[in-house]
């Protein structure tokens, strides 16, 4: 009788093309031959996504458009609740399970753990790791290394061998440090096309985009690009203030060794005049691309004015660094992205074309967009959120007769079909105990990591001052606030690591001269932080036990 | 049943009596080959049908056989059982010279049928009905958890593999020992 084991592995392999990430880990769960056949089957994500609200964190997983697994993780006083749902936001779609787990170091550190678990192996890319307000990086580091040590029989040595995600792009939020060091050690860097850093800026008209301004930096010892990019949801300005904006963006000098170029994408063609109004001879860059170039500032800065049949497009760049990029621009066919309905794959255009409507269907997990006009205010913005709640709404009445089957997940704890709250007043004290408890070991931890960054690691921390740069110039994307960002506090440094701070402190972008440098360096703090912890928490633990037992010898021996 | 007809032996095929599906455009006669599984019935398809098949697709080029050679050597696929084979030959015929659709919904529900097409159409080199039954293999678990899977689709434990690979090289090896013995017994 044929089976599933009579079959051919090349026939078993085209039966796991055809199924979704979930099903396949169950696959690779039923035998090693089956893991085998798994594991050597490509799998394309096309964005995994990572956000930290307070105390809970969401893991999201989208396999298309509009399909997605979800996976919400909330304290709880015996553990975590993870509440999955999968293709919907509505809270009556999802599933609960409890697991105990422990709290010492959060939710994020679980979420992380599966996130990486699942995504790290060679047969899976992911297209974007997005990462939202999520910190402690460090301490995620420090726990994944020992479980991966502790799963591995200690085989793993070093940060450098954890497993590594194949991702394409890293797309941060909120998170002013926490992404580098994530790409750094968990990134595959040879895959690793793009970092960017994305603020939203909104307008009246603030649900359609309508111009990304983008600043590009090649980093002296990088591959990849890193990009910050603001989505603004305003039309393009005027000619004269579009080459403001571009000059003064280049104005801001690039470190040594790294390369800069700046866009500007109109979405709405609004500034497509601008090309045909400006009397300079029309170059053909490519078969769908027109190109008109000039110079300002005696020949300093490179303007390029780009027009396809999909929209309008303008490059910046300093003229000694042009050719640099002359490869880059000339594959441009399009010009505006992820935002082009024609040309971008289907699911990125879905994302970005929605990306404000996050508001509406994850508030909790979704920062309120900065704002350049006056006229939209936050009366403006409430009934703008009640008629598109609205509009759910009539979505969900109308697919109510589609079961929503959270085929992705097993139906593990079959009794949790409701959110179990936290039911009296010793369960809610219980809870802020344990928060109570976590915020001081990591804060215990960040002393200790500090101390010891002092001696031997340099970590990428802001000058407030920057910080403050960085922060203004985030809410005027077109500004150059790269380098304000990356900029390494080299303030200490010690006789011993001289040489080594003072790479540090020649790199830019907080970039650590060399991986392996970077990893032992890591691997040392780390190791060191451990140790110290332990000896905090046992030098206090002694004392709590010591006082009371001294106490009670004394006052028997005064008895006596 | 439409376009094949059931006969009794290889050696004998029966005439068929339905006319094929492009009876309906007889311009170019169009030719025909005969295939026989392992109930031996044989069936007539045309041509264009089998262009499906990779691999009778080059044996009818590599042989270049007239109709009249067709007729009396049918292809033998002694491996297919003549159900199955019938569903392959049907299914070329509907698709003949038509773009395959994003979906097929005639497929067997039974899993051991569905396997035993997956095991005809992979040999037989049919590439979009392979897809179509890779997608229904698939739909049988998905959303399942890894005991459900194995209950499906019967995969045997690790534990139980390493039973049976050393039940079969102790057989083996009986065997050999066997054989051995006889070939010593037979030199004396």
């Amino acid at each position: 009788m044929s089976g599933w084991s009579s079959l051919a592995p090349e026939t078993k392999q085209k039966v796991v093309e055809k199924l979704d990430l979930m099903s396949r880990i169950a696959l690779g769960s039923t035998c090693r031959a089956d893991r085998d056949i798994v594991n050597s089957t490509k799998l394309y994500i096309p964005r995994v996504r990572i956000a930290k609200n307070e105390d809970d964190c969401l893991l999201m997983i989208y396999s298309g458009v509009n399909r997605f697994l979800r996976m919400e993780f909330a304290e709880r006083a015996d553990g975590v609740l993870i509440s999955r749902s999968q293709n919907s936001f509505d809270p009556k779609h999802k599933s609960f399970k409890l697991i105990p787990f422990d709290m010492t170091f959060g939710t994020s550190t679980l979420a992380m753990f599966i996130a990486v678990n699942v995504l790290s192996k060679p047969n899976i890319l992911v297209g974007t790791i997005e990462w939202n307000n999520v910190d402690e990086f460090k301490i995620l580091c420090d726990l994944m290394f020992n479980e991966f040590r502790r799963t591995n029989n200690f085989i793993v040595t070093s940060l450098d061998n954890l497993p590594k995600i194949r991702v394409k792009n890293v797309e941060v939020l909120g998170a002013p440090d926490s992404h580098l060091l994530f790409f750094k050690l968990l990134c595959n860097k040879s895959v690793l096309e793009k970092v960017v850093r994305v603020g939203i800026v909104m307008n009246d008209v603030w649900r359609n985009p309508r111009i990304v301004s983008e600043t590009s930096v090649v980093r002296r010892g990088d591959e990849h690009l890193s990009v910050l990019s603001g989505i603004l949801m305003r039309d393009c300005a005027g000619f004269e203030s579009i080459l403001e904006t571009l000059e003064r963006a280049l104005d801001a000098e690039p470190s040594d060794g790294d390369y800069v170029f700046h866009t500007i994408r109109d979405l709405g063609m609004a500034a497509s005049e601008h090309f045909d109004l400006l009397d300079v001879p029309v170059q053909k860059l490519n078969e769908k691309v027109t190109m008109k170039r000039f110079t300002r500032k005696n020949g300093t800065y490179v303007i390029r004015f780009n027009k396809s049949a999909c929209g309008f497009f303008i490059h910046a760049v300093l003229a000694d660094h042009e050719n640099k990029f002359l490869e880059l621009f000339q594959k441009q066919t399009c010009g505006i992205g992820p935002f082009c309905k024609k040309c971008a794959d289907s699911f990125d255009y879905w994302h970005y074309s929605n990306i404000t409507r996050r508001i509406f269907h994850e508030p909790k997990w979704t920062e309120t967009p900065d704002t350049d006009s006056e006229t939209l205010t936050k009366e403006s913005m409430e009934s703008e959120i009640i008629i598109e709640k609205r509009k759910l709404k009539e979505m969900e009445e109308q697919n109510k007769s589609i079961k929503y089957k959270p085929w992705g997940f097993r139906n593990i704890n079959p009794h949790m079909e409701e959110e179990p709250e936290i039911l009296d007043e010793q369960e809610a004290e219980a809870v802020e105990e344990q928060k109570r408890e976590r915020r001081f070991v990591e804060s215990m931890i960040g002393t200790l990591a500090g101390t010891l960054r002092d001696n031997n690691f340099n970590p990428q921390q802001n000058n407030p001052e920057e910080k403050e740069e960085s922060d203004s110039e985030s809410q005027d994307s077109s500004e150059d606030d790269s380098e304000a960002q990356d900029v390494s506090d080299n303030d200490v440094a010690t006789d011993d690591t001289d040489k080594e701070d003072s790479e540090v402190e020649n790199s830019s972008a907080s970039e650590i001269t060399s991986p392996s440098e970077n990893a032992k360096l890591v691997d040392q703090s780390l190791a060191k932080d451990l140790s110290y912890s332990k000896i905090v928490i046992f030098s206090f633990i002694w004392f709590i036990i010591s006082v009371p037992v001294s106490i009670y010898v004394y006052r028997a021996l005064s008895i006596i | 049943m439409s376009s094949t007809e059931q006969g009794t032996s290889s050696a004998a095929p029966a005439e068929p009596t339905t006319a094929p599906e492009s009876a309906a455009a007889p311009e170019v006669p169009e030719s025909f080959y005969y295939v026989h599984g392992k109930d031996k019935v044989v069936h007539k398809v045309s041509a264009g049908a089998l262009q499906h098949s990779a691999l009778i697709h080059g044996m009818i080029s590599n042989l270049g056989y007239t109709e009249e050679q067709a007729k009396a050597n049918p292809f033998p696929f002694e491996n297919i059982d003549g159900d199955i084979l019938q569903m392959v030959v049907d299914w070329c015929n509907q698709h003949k010279g038509k773009p395959t659709p994003p979906e097929d919904t005639n497929l067997p529900k039974q899993k051991e049928k569905l396997f035993d097409l997956v095991l005809a159409v992979n040999y037989l080199e049919i590439k979009e009905l392979l897809t179509y039954c890779c997608k229904q293999v698939a739909m049988m678990v998905k959303g399942k958890s890894p005991e459900e899977i194995r209950e499906i689709w019967m995969i045997p434990t690790d534990a139980e593999d390493e039973a049976a690979e050393k039940e079969a090289k102790k057989r083996a090896g009986k065997e050999a020992a066997g054989e051995t013995a006889a070939a010593a017994g037979d030199a004396k």
